[in-house]
């Protein structure tokens, strides 16, 4: 019971404290890819902690023995004793539903997630290669058209897409920036990224930390791509053909309330920034490790230190598990 | 001999270039310019194309005459509007490099980005 309610309120604190906290963190613009594997952390950390939360109602941990036939013994003892009272069997049937539920909710909406994307990729790819012809200098798919568009379609046979506005409009130095942001996207599967957090937001987007989580993703990638490109192009460059492809476009109403993520990006290019310092990171993955192992050792630790059911009396003391359930009975 | 799936993109560019009903005989006329290709191949992929849904035929005595459903422009717009669809989650699919500066921002950026250049110089 008590592990429960440790998962259950490490869970509801990553999803608010957590989630606010990495939010407003400084750093997560100076090392977007550890900020994605923050969130990514973070997310996974909030499903495991209620998944093993209501598990740990269903089946009361046992004491972890050296000799493995008493383990089961007192495993099934436990258990047992478990359902034999009522207030017990209701409160474990409850938690292997609710660990059921989620689970099975988290698959099927990842599934759907994936699926679905692929999808729609692929038709999309299959359409263009008719409609749109390679450019002989660069590999990139054209797209006869005057608005200035750029895109890029992951999967196993990705594509850079552009139209031949943006073509003619962008120099050299600009299109080699843009496409070194766009490869980066693909080299660093950002579209994986984006449908697992897409993902969850379809199966608890009741939940504000995953809608959080998906928005922050998906200002992440960019930044993280922004960073790759800058790498090898000049990060003016980039600047530079952003603007231009934002003067040529035709204004979007619905775009525009939503506030420029683009003009923080530019700016972030323009003025540029310092990376996190090697060990900074290093530090940030361990963490971020330990924010999903965490719920992992909670479930652990009591069946390792603490005793067993029964009150915490050895079950193998009771010749028989009602004897146990009396005893638990008593205590609850 | 090219691949079909590279064939259907060659005969779908004469099709559109053509811009009026065409025979299996006239593509393969204009295929043969730049390459060597038999006319059974060229009508196999074309009844493919039919059958995907990109041509539409109707018989002319004895031969089948194809034109495009639709334009080249129609599908490079709606290929275009699924990318940059950012309110349904068809476009979640796609990353794209998004254009959303309201005009004030972009003059403001490029100011800053002109000096931004001009401080570079001495770098």
């Amino acid at each position: 019971m008590s592990v429960a309610l440790i998962l259950w309120c490490y869970a509801a604190v990553l999803a608010t404290v957590g989630a606010t906290t990495l939010r407003r963190a400084g750093w997560t613009d100076r090392a977007p890819r550890l900020a994605i594997a923050a969130w990514q952390a973070l997310s996974l950390s909030i499903v495991l902690a209620t998944v093993f939360g209501s598990l740990a109602l269903a089946v009361p941990i046992p004491q972890v023995s050296a000799n493995l036939a008493e383990l089961v013994e007192s495993c099934a003892m436990a258990v047992q004793a478990r359902y034999a009272t009522p207030g017990g069997a209701t409160l474990a049937t409850g938690g292997l539903v609710l660990a059921a539920l989620i689970a099975v909710r988290g698959v099927y909406c990842s599934m759907l997630e994936f699926s679905h994307s692929a999808a729609v990729r692929r038709r999309h790819r299959e359409t263009l290669a008719l409609v749109g012809r390679a450019a002989e200098d660069t590999g990139v798919t054209l797209l006869d058209d005057d608005r200035p568009y750029v895109y890029c379609v992951a999967g196993r046979r990705h594509r850079i897409v552009m139209t031949t506005g943006a073509h003619t409009r962008l120099e050299r130095a600009q299109l080699d920036a843009v496409l070194a942001h766009e490869r980066a996207h693909l080299r660093e599967r950002h579209h994986l990224a984006l449908a697992a957090a897409a993902a969850l937001v379809r199966a608890f987007g009741w939940l504000w930390a995953f809608r959080v989580a998906r928005d922050e993703v998906t200002r992440l990638v960019e930044l993280s791509a922004d960073d790759a490109a800058s790498r090898t192009e000049h990060r003016l460059s980039l600047a530079e053909a952003m603007l231009t492809l934002s003067a040529g476009a035709p204004p979007s109403g619905t775009l525009a309330a939503t506030g420029s993520t683009t003009a923080t990006r530019i700016r972030r290019l323009i003025t540029g920034h310092r990376p996190l310092a090697a060990w900074t990171g290093a530090l940030g993955m361990t963490s971020a490790l330990a924010l999903v192992v965490a719920p992992l050792i909670a479930l652990a630790t009591p069946a390792m230190t603490a005793g067993p059911d029964c009150c915490g009396n050895e079950p193998a003391r009771f010749a028989a598990a009602d004897e146990c359930a009396a005893v638990n009975r008593d205590c609850w | 001999m090219p691949k079909f799936g590279e064939l259907e993109a060659v005969i779908m560019d004469e099709v559109w270039q053509a811009g009026e009903p065409v025979l299996v005989r006239d593509v393969v006329q204009a295929l043969q310019r730049e390459r060597e290709v038999a006319y059974t191949t060229v009508q196999t992929v074309m009844e493919i194309l039919f059958r995907k849904g990109w041509l539409a035929r109707e018989k002319d005595r004895r031969a089948y005459r194809y034109w495009a459903r639709q334009p080249r422009e129609e599908y490079t717009a709606q290929l275009l509007s699924e990318a940059f669809d950012t309110t349904s989650d068809r476009g979640a699919a796609f990353s794209r490099l998004l254009q959303d500066l309201q005009p004030g921002e972009i003059a403001e950026l490029g100011q800053a980005l002109e000096e931004a250049r001009k401080r570079g110089i001495g770098e």
